[in-house]
């Protein structure tokens, strides 16, 4: 593999998405071990998506709204509705 | 087929008649995941709750031409998803103009030199915790609506690709440069807090 960053940069991304059994792919892991560079690259990129989920808390819908939606779309065909 | 899918259609087919405890059904399968959908879009409670009540609106609408045969999960969000970014455009809070893009994406496709700042421990207070919110503000929203429901919401690329009505190739670009965006913008904002410890130390 050429010593091209930039395009080994792009490949990492698309890495990311790739199958690993891949050839390439495993061609890319065996340099990213002996690349600073591009180990560094890779690393702060699944670092950032780490922290990006665990910010995350979860969001519930209020029980107030799920009962005003249901109610709203009482209103808007109250004959079809069972009872 | 597998049970999740019949359950689906048997759910499809309740909804079609009106069923009215279908429907309460379907908001509760989907309401939190499409309230959590719209609030990390559009970071508003209120708005939200919008996207909510105008996704599942539309739904008991349309639900008449859904193809049974078609993913009702797909469907549900591609809906959510664009009344949340029609709030957007509506707003008129993107940050970032088209005309901007291919500067942008020059600048972000260029790797990140080993020697930027990006520290091993992280505490995830409530400053980083704005920063993170902050930073995602601030790529545009074609980037950040594939970041979202990729690496937030956990969809597949073919799943992301169907709701975005975009090609798989092209969801996997911006999901890229979503990443590389937001990972230059934490490493701008570490070597900011370096910057002022060092001159607090002073």
């Amino acid at each position: 593999m050429q010593n091209d960053h930039h395009t080994n940069f792009v490949h990492f991304c698309h890495y990311l998405e790739e199958d690993i059994d891949t050839p390439l792919c495993q061609e890319l892991l065996q340099h990213m071990e002996e690349c600073p560079e591009c180990k560094h690259n890779i690393t702060t990129i699944r670092k950032t998506v780490a922290l990006y989920r665990q910010s995350q808390s979860s969001a519930h819908l209020s029980p107030e709204i799920k009962r005003k939606l249901i109610a709203q779309l009482k209103h808007q065909a109250p004959d079809n509705l069972e009872t | 087929m597998g049970m999740i899918e019949t359950e689906t259609q048997n759910l499809v087919g309740r909804i079609k008649t009106r069923d009215e405890q279908a429907f309460a059904d379907l908001i509760d399968l989907y309401g939190d995941r499409i309230y959590s959908l719209a609030l990390k879009i559009l970071r508003n409670s209120s708005d939200a709750e919008d996207v909510v009540q105008e996704t599942f609106t539309a739904v008991y609408e349309k639900v008449q031409t859904f193809n049974e045969q078609s993913d009702l999960f797909t469907w549900i969000y591609r809906i959510a998803t664009n009344f949340a970014l029609m709030k957007i455009r509506q707003s008129k809070h993107e940050t970032i103009a088209d005309h901007d893009l291919e500067y942008l994406d020059s600048r972000i496709e260029m790797p990140a030199s080993v020697h930027s700042v990006y520290p091993d421990q992280l505490v995830l207070d409530n400053e980083l915790k704005r920063e993170l919110d902050l930073a995602l503000q601030r790529i545009p929203k074609i980037y950040r609506t594939v970041f979202i429901l990729r690496d937030l919401e956990n969809l597949s690329t073919e799943e992301t690709a169907a709701i975005l009505n975009i090609t798989e190739s092209n969801a996997k670009v911006r999901l890229r440069r979503a990443r590389l965006f937001l990972r230059d913008e934490l490493c701008r904002y570490f070597e900011r807090c370096g910057d002022k410890e060092h001159k607090n130390a002073e």
